[in-house]
């Protein structure tokens, strides 16, 4: 058995080198994992893509989003008659290219999406591992604060406090974030409770570690993976909301392009020129699917024991 | 000569993983005859309980029965259809597990799956107590069915030492403690009488002192109802107060068997030598023990020859590269071990060694 | 390696573990039920008064079935919970008025082995994590914890090339190691053991108890070894205790207690036992009716009163607590019968 095995490296290598391997080793590891599920390794891709549009849409735009030409109205996609390759995917009422509008609308869904959950699960993990762990009165507080919030009909809540702050990309960033960090919360307050009467997190104990490291050192890493997850779930979720938003014209604001603005544009148009809002629809659809594929197979990676 | 209850033949059931073919059981064969108790006695991963789930037709997915014949009352179950085999189940074979609080639906009533079995066999040709086929015609309703299976379990738990049966069909298994719910289990597989009772670990879960209580129940109703036991145990102690013969796993395959005196007083095999020597004497400090050196292989990278010459004190190249056989070393004591073999046979009654 | 009390002459040694009048209880939420009913709430009476001491070098062994509260006395001892009443000390000092900080100091001194070797290693974290933390808590520096965590596992038989690897790569002897090296990293007095060999095979089971006794040895340990099998207690203990609903029911010398059990509990758990080579023997076997009674506010008098056998049982028995007596030196017995105080 132990004697068997070859020596992989020697113990006592100290310094940054040693960890930076390790690093390099455990990012191979998760990689060989992760490539094995093809609908993940799609997911990422297309994940991957959508970014790339975003960050590099002056360059692959191939027409200014803004501008208006009304001799150029509602031109139909390339494969209908009337279409021409100019407007590969046509143009809308004010006779502005779709194509272009859907790339720069990239841009406000991810960066929407990102910035409300990355303070939504920072904010929300944290109130989560100090509701698991603590329990008693802090747990019911929090909790009771999370049913309250939960109580609220999402979009509801979000247009009421819309309606206080008043339209605008950082303002819809704040109603959002407002109640996505319940989300969090809940998974992984759930986990800690399943978490903290492990016997590890005992065997911590005994040794003599303190409430702060069990709670990030033990129990954190193994509720990561879910929250990794819930976050990646939740990225698609809030790309969906942003456009709900956006529909109602309380989120991004006229002229920027944003995928949800666009779709209800089309709608009033869905009759006479059903490609205003289908092929925005169609980005939201395909990044929040590529997401969710992503999510999935990020969990399966992210725990070492599948990896065997 | 007695006709064996179980009859098994080169029995193969393997996994197909990602990681390759693992031979859970390997080409084992044994019998059983009316009335015997065999114990199968291993480590954990050596192949006894898949044996056991073999039997039943129970493998789970991704293992299947590769080779071999089960015969239960010369009748072949391998390649049955599951019909045909939910039909034998709890009729003619049953099984109890480990865990009696798992095995029990916490929110069923007792008495609803003590009487499950019966009213599901009742009827079937496969329960003596039950009636002909078309007696359906003669109780549309099922109540004459309902009223026998209810009787039925009411004795069965008076059997297997409830007290107040009739009152305790109405509890709930979370209401009963560990032993009693192990009791409720055991009547539920012997409600049907069936001739082959397979039970996998039963006591491990216990304590001591109830354990002894079920071990006696198991012993009383064997004698009253001359089930064959095919008992799965890692502990010789078990083995000791119930079997008549012992069958000892390693790897998926049978490394010894024989009567129970000869397995304990003059085990050939080393495995079974280690794992006697491996296990502490009550109220005895005067010795030190020896344990069996390194851990059971992967099942899925076995060595080509014998699978314990990783951990054997006397294996040879010879042990690595070729397969030992079963061989009979003295009347039904048999062992797949070249080094037994090539010792001179040992005559006439065993000696300890 | 085991300890004697003719080793030291003259007055008996301090004991290095000296338990007294040790409560644990666990209160038991109160449902609006018995709000209704104007009860109180209810108490899980875990550990119910025990004395107990642990000398230096010595294994003490102790015995009871699942429920009998072995584990939470366990614990309590290493104060992980907070003792309802009693007292304990540890090398002369109270444990049970130490601060947070003082208690972390103390944990040096007094280490733990767990049952599952699945459940008590985080999955999250390498081997020189989870050995190098009793090392990281108790101030060494970082640099030396590696040499020290290679060297931990090579004293308890795991290659030192390991130290990266993550618990699911290893066996559950192999793992069972790790918690072993993990509970000699500070170097401690005392180890508690809690059935740190029931989830294992009975080859790998052997393995582990010779490696215990070695390291005992070697490091001059004193062990409370916890287990609900005989055998292993038998073998490992230089006293035993055995354990009955929250109490402490006899206590004597190894040999002792297998050559002469006194309590009618003791004796029917050895004849209980199950040997290699009983079948058809004759002997003395008790079986016990029932199961133990909750341990949700038990009996006032003697806690096996309801499954006892012997002729004598009476009123005084069912009403009165019977308390350890010593009847033969270093015997002790909670019987009213035997201590002929009824």
């Amino acid at each position: 058995m132990a004697a068997a095995m070859p020596v992989r490296q020697q113990p006592g290598v100290t310094g940054g080198r040693r960890a930076w391997r390790r690093g390099l080793a455990s990012l191979l590891d998760f990689w060989r994992r992760f490539r094995k599920n093809r609908l993940a390794v799609v997911g990422g891709a297309v994940v991957l893509l959508v970014i790339a549009m975003g960050v590099l849409a002056p360059w692959i735009a191939p027409h200014d989003p803004t501008q208006a030409d009304f001799f150029r109205r509602f031109r139909p996609p390339v494969w209908m008659e009337g279409g021409s390759w100019e407007h590969p995917l046509g143009t809308d009422q004010l006779g502005r290219d779709i194509l272009s509008r859907i790339i720069w609308g990239a841009r406000a869904s991810l960066t929407v999406g990102a910035i409300v959950i990355l303070i939504a699960t920072t904010v929300g993990v944290s109130m989560g591992l100090i509701s698991g762990y603590y329990g008693g009165r802090v747990d019911a507080f929090i909790q009771r604060v999370v049913d309250v919030l939960l109580s609220f009909p999402y979009l509801v809540l979000a247009i009421g406090l819309m309606a206080v702050m008043g339209p605008g990309f950082s303002n819809m960033v704040l109603a959002l974030v407002y109640k996505e960090w319940v989300t969090p919360c809940r998974v992984v307050r759930g986990e800690v409770l399943a978490a903290k009467r492990q016997e590890y997190v005992e065997a911590a104990r005994a040794v003599g570690a303190g409430d702060a490291h069990i709670m990030w050192r033990e129990i954190l890493p193994n509720v990561l993976s879910s929250v990794i997850v819930v976050a990646t779930l939740r990225v698609a979720w809030v790309i969906l909301m942003e456009a709900s938003l956006s529909f109602l014209g309380l989120g991004v604001q006229p002229p920027t392009p944003a995928w949800g603005s666009m779709v209800a544009a089309g709608r009033e148009y869905i009759f006479q020129a059903w490609w205003l809002g289908t092929f925005p629809g169609l980005a939201i659809l395909v990044t929040v699917l590529g997401i969710n594929l992503l999510g999935e197979g990020l969990r399966d990676a992210l725990d070492p024991r599948l990896g065997e | 000569m007695l006709q064996p209850v179980l009859d098994v033949r080169d029995l193969a059931t393997y996994f197909f993983t990602e990681r390759g073919v693992v031979r859970a059981v390997d080409g084992v064969s044994f019998r059983l005859y009316p009335g015997e108790t065999l114990g199968v006695v291993g480590e954990s991963g050596c192949g006894k309980s898949m044996t056991a789930l073999s039997i039943m037709g129970l493998v789970p997915r991704p293992g299947r029965i590769v080779a071999g014949e089960i015969r239960l009352m010369g009748e072949d179950l391998v390649g049955k259809p599951d019909r045909e085999l939910r039909r034998l189940r709890g009729s003619r074979m049953a099984m109890i597990f480990q865990d009696p609080l798992t095995t029990l639906n916490p929110v069923l009533r007792v008495g609803q799956q003590v009487t499950e079995s019966i009213r599901i066999h009742y009827g079937d040709g496969t329960w003596s107590g039950g009636s002909r086929r078309w007696s359906w015609l003669a109780d549309p309703l099922g109540l004459r069915r309902r009223r026998i299976a209810w009787e039925r379990a009411v004795e069965m738990l008076d059997k297997v030492g409830i007290p107040a049966p009739s009152e305790r069909m109405r509890a709930y298994p979370h209401e009963m403690s560990g032993g009693m719910r192990q009791r409720i289990m055991i009547a539920i597989a012997l409600s049907c009488s069936p001739a082959l009772l397979l039970a996998d670990e039963p006591t491990t879960a216990l304590d001591v002192t109830i354990q002894a209580q079920i071990l006696d129940l198991m012993r009383r109703l064997q004698e009253e109802m001359g089930t064959s036991i095919l008992l799965i145990t890692h502990d010789f102690g078990v083995v000791s107060e119930l079997c008549d013969r012992v069958m000892v796993m390693y790897a998926g395959k049978v490394v010894e068997t024989g009567p129970l005196d000869a397995i304990l007083n003059t085990p050939r095999h080393p495995y079974t030598q280690g794992l006697l020597a491996s296990i502490p004497r009550l109220g005895d400090r005067s010795y030190r023990l020896k344990p069996i050196e390194g851990t059971v292989p992967e099942l899925h990278a076995l060595p080509p020859g014998c699978s314990y010459c990783t951990r054997c004190p006397v294996a040879d190249e010879y042990c690595a590269a070729v397969a030992p056989q079963l061989k009979e070393i003295s009347p039904h004591h048999h062992v797949a071990c070249h080094k037994v073999a090539a010792a001179p046979a040992m005559a006439g009654e065993g000696v300890p060694s | 390696m085991r300890w004697t009390p003719m080793a030291a002459a003259g007055a008996p040694p301090e004991p290095l573990v000296q338990v007294r009048g040790l409560k644990q209880y666990f209160p038991l939420g109160s449902t609006w039920v018995d709000r209704l009913l104007g009860r109180g709430s209810r108490w899980v009476h875990a550990v119910d008064g025990v004395d107990l001491d642990i000398h230096h070098r010595e294994t003490l062994g102790l015995v009871g079935e699942s429920g009998c509260g072995k584990s939470t006395l366990a614990r309590t001892i290493l104060r992980l919970y907070e003792p309802t009443a009693g007292s304990i000390k540890f090398a002369g000092r109270e444990l049970t008025t130490l601060s947070q900080m003082e208690m972390r100091q103390m944990r040096r001194e007094m280490q733990m082995i767990f049952q599952d070797p699945f459940a008590s290693l985080n999955p999250r974290r390498t081997v020189e994590q989870i050995v190098g933390l009793p090392l990281l808590i108790q101030g060494v520096p970082r640099a030396d914890i590696r040499r020290r965590v290679a060297e931990l596992l090579e004293k308890v038989g795991l290659s030192p090339s390991h130290i990266d690897r993550y618990p699911h790569q290893f066996s559950g002897g192999q793992r069972q190691r790790i918690g072993i090296a993990r509970a000699l990293a500070v170097n401690p007095r005392f180890v508690v053991a809690d059935e740190p060999v029931s989830a294992l095979d009975v080859s790998i089971q052997a393995q582990i108890l010779r490696l215990l006794q070695d390291l005992q040895a070697e490091m001059g340990l004193a062990y409370l070894f916890i287990s609900h099998d005989l055998a292993v207690i038998s073998y490992v203990s230089d006293r035993i205790a055995v354990m009955y609903l929250g109490r402490i029911v006899e206590l004597a010398p190894a040999e002792t207690l297998f050559a002469e059990p006194l309590h009618p509990y003791t004796r029917a758990l050895i004849s209980a036992v199950p040997r290699v080579g009983s079948r058809g023997q004759v002997r003395e076997r008790i079986l016990l009716s029932g199961s133990p009674p909750t341990p949700i506010d038990p009996p006032k008098g003697c806690r096996f009163y309801s499954r006892c056998f012997l002729k004598e049982k009476n009123e005084t028995c069912r009403l009165v607590a019977p308390d350890l007596k010593e009847v033969t030196p270093g015997h002790r017995v909670a019987c009213h019968a035997v201590a002929g105080t009824l």
